[in-house]
């Protein structure tokens, strides 16, 4: 079914819900715990400096060249973990949550937690300062370490007994090795294969002046520099640019991919895909660094390193991996025989096709418009003609939409806006931006339609587009995946966090303006089950923004 | 035969994550500023793809 009509009153169906996160089951303490401790780091890693640990020589300096791979092991266990017992030990974690619900939050040990953290801190201003250089420097690391692991277990034995504890490590067996094993793997592998990207530059060099051969007729090509390009124009190609990246994101992406559609692939074929994806992508990125060149050679320098450096290489992985979907959907010999007849994701039968198809179009043509850009997006105006063809070629199926607002909806968008500001001001947001010394630049004609679209994709398309995807799909897709069958006043908490998270992530430095903004929005559509609603909302809220941006010149906000 | 693509599978998501972390780390070439959008855009075709596949 499509976006629809409500059931019961929104208060009767949050009820149960608050009910739940009352109770504090696994989950949301897990959550809180991970929260917790997120901020604790975020807050800590402000200010501390680990090249002036590592300056201090000694253990402090062990401390300082493996700390953050330390922190890196930490949140890479905690994402796999987390991961695979959710994947695979689903049901005695949900025995654990009943368990735990019945347990209360231990305020003492949250208390001992919060002493810790603030010794902890304390050690670590006298550690990376140089400070209370008197004790000896072993004695200090110990308190440090101590105080470190002091904060980690109250605050784990607060959320949940010791008990507990043991039996989630008994439930998950040797889940725990393997995620190490792994983590410790990935450590290790990385800094390894940082070994390799020095002679994969000279291969990387080579390709770029091959395909940059027929178009340049003096090259300006040194081996020992790396340097590569023309006389008006060339870079310097360091092992960084050796393409190392993008194969580590399609090697990543292959394999996500196999696992999700295990069922439609015929094994072992389509392993083959892995190594025609990194292949691809290696050499991809040889094109890109030879198209940067002639674009600068053309006399765009600034275009070749601005906008077109930033965005190539998410273009070119973009396109290998669609390269790569299209490949195992659509060619029978790496398909099963068994496996789901295809249907065009562009289709009628693609339920998610209307929810997600204009938001794709304005992060596509944004992506490119952007790679053509430098410093100040000209081609904007694309994004808003590529997310209204979308919408207008797919009108028919939007005509199911339950399109009614009501005041509540613009009321909501009101709130928003406000919330936007006043973060923005907390946040002090930096005032320098390319729009205003570009528009100045511009002819009349030219500003004056710039602005005209740019305001009407803020009012229009994009509240359309993202309440489509966010609200009407991913709140949805999150419980279910057949989410059409569900209810649009369907919901959960870690549904309706996750999907306003995402939202929030899209929103840069204000991502946390971004989430609360999803979560509004969220509330608007599930207060009747209209899409129009949460439409309504953030058209407001983007129009307040567009009129606040125009009338006071705040163009970062653009 | 299962177990040794899984095994092959875990090795090589262990090796493209952490050249990604690593990558991203030094000095991106691929824009962690633009990250937001890419992985959108890519997660997006994905969900096209399940969506498909659930209509089963």
């Amino acid at each position: 079914m499509s976006i629809g009509s409500a059931q019961l009153p929104l208060r009767d169906r949050l009820q149960p819900q608050l009910a739940r996160l009352r109770s504090f089951g696994l989950l949301p303490r897990l959550l809180a715990l991970i929260l917790l401790f997120a901020v604790e780091v975020l807050l800590l890693s402000l200010w501390l400096d680990n090249a002036s640990l590592v300056a201090q020589g000694g253990v402090f300096a062990i401390v300082g060249q493996w700390g953050a791979w330390g922190v890196r092991g930490i949140v890479g266990f905690a994402a796999l973990f987390t991961t695979f017992a959710y994947l695979s030990r689903r049901r005695a974690l949900t025995s654990l949550s009943a368990q735990v619900e019945q347990t209360p939050v231990r305020r003492g040990l949250l208390a001992a937690h919060l002493a810790a953290i603030s010794a902890f801190a304390v050690l670590s201003w006298a550690m990376y300062g140089g400070h209370l250089m008197a004790l000896p420097p072993a004695l200090v690391l110990a308190l440090w370490l101590a105080a470190g692991i002091a904060a980690i277990a109250c605050a784990a034995l607060a959320i949940s007994p010791l008990l507990i504890w043991s039996q989630l490590i008994r439930h998950t067996g040797s889940l725990w090795l393997l995620t190490l094993a792994l983590v410790i793997a990935a450590c290790l592998a990385g800094n390894y294969l940082r070994a390799l990207w020095g002679p994969t530059t000279s291969l990387t060099f080579a390709l770029a002046r091959t395909f940059l051969a027929p178009f340049v007729s003096s090259i300006v090509a040194d081996p020992h520099t790396r340097i590569l390009g023309t006389a008006k124009f060339n870079v310097e190609i360091a092992p960084e640019c050796s393409g190392f990246e993008g194969v580590g994101l399609i090697l990543a992406f292959s394999v996500c991919w196999l696992w999700l559609f295990r069922r439609d692939c015929r094994f072992p074929r389509a392993f083959l895909l892995v190594p025609v994806g990194v292949v691809t992508i290696f050499l991809l990125n040889s094109v890109r660094i030879a198209a940067l060149i002639l674009i600068g050679n053309a006399g765009a320098p600034q275009l070749a390193l601005g906008g077109f450096h930033s965005q190539a290489g998410w273009i070119a992985f973009n396109a290998v991996a669609l390269g790569f979907c299209l490949a195992a959907t659509h060619v029978p010999w790496l398909r099963r025989r068994d496996a789901a007849t295809p249907t065009p994701i562009l289709g009628q039968q693609n339920p998610a096709a209307p929810y997600l198809l204009p938001f794709l179009a304005i992060l596509a043509t944004g992506m490119l418009a952007s790679a053509a850009s430098s410093g100040f997006e000209w081609l904007y105006p694309l994004r808003f003609v590529a997310a209204a063809a979308v919408l207008f070629a797919l009108r028919k199926r939007y005509a199911a939409f339950d399109w009614r607002f009501s005041w509540l909806g613009s009321a909501i968008g009101v709130a928003v806006f406000a919330l936007w500001i006043a973060v923005d001001h907390l946040a002090h947001a930096s005032a320098t931006n390319a729009i205003p010394a570009a528009l100045a630049a511009a002819s009349a004609p030219a500003r004056i339609g710039w602005i005209v679209f740019r305001t009407l994709a803020a009012v229009l398309t994009v509240p359309v587009a993202e309440e489509l995807a966010f609200r009407g799909f991913l709140l949805r897709r999150l419980i279910a995946s057949d989410f059409e069958t569900l209810p649009a006043t369907s919901f959960t908490w870690p549904a309706l966090t996750a999907s306003s998270l995402a939202f929030g992530l899209l929103h840069g430095h204000l991502w946390f303006a971004g989430t609360l903004a999803g979560l509004l929005y969220a509330w608007a559509l599930l207060r009747r089950g209209r899409i129009g609603e949460a439409v309504a909302a953030h058209a407001t809220s983007n129009a307040l923004l567009a009129a606040y941006v125009l009338a006071f010149h705040q163009w970062h906000l653009w | 035969m299962k177990a040794t693509q899984t095994v092959l599978g875990l090795l090589l998501l262990v090796a493209g994550t952490s050249t990604v972390a690593m990558a991203a780390a030094v000095a991106p070439e691929i824009a962690v500023g633009t990250a937001g959008s890419g992985v959108a855009l890519v997660s997006g075709i994905v969900l096209l793809f399940r969506a498909r596949r659930s209509q089963k």
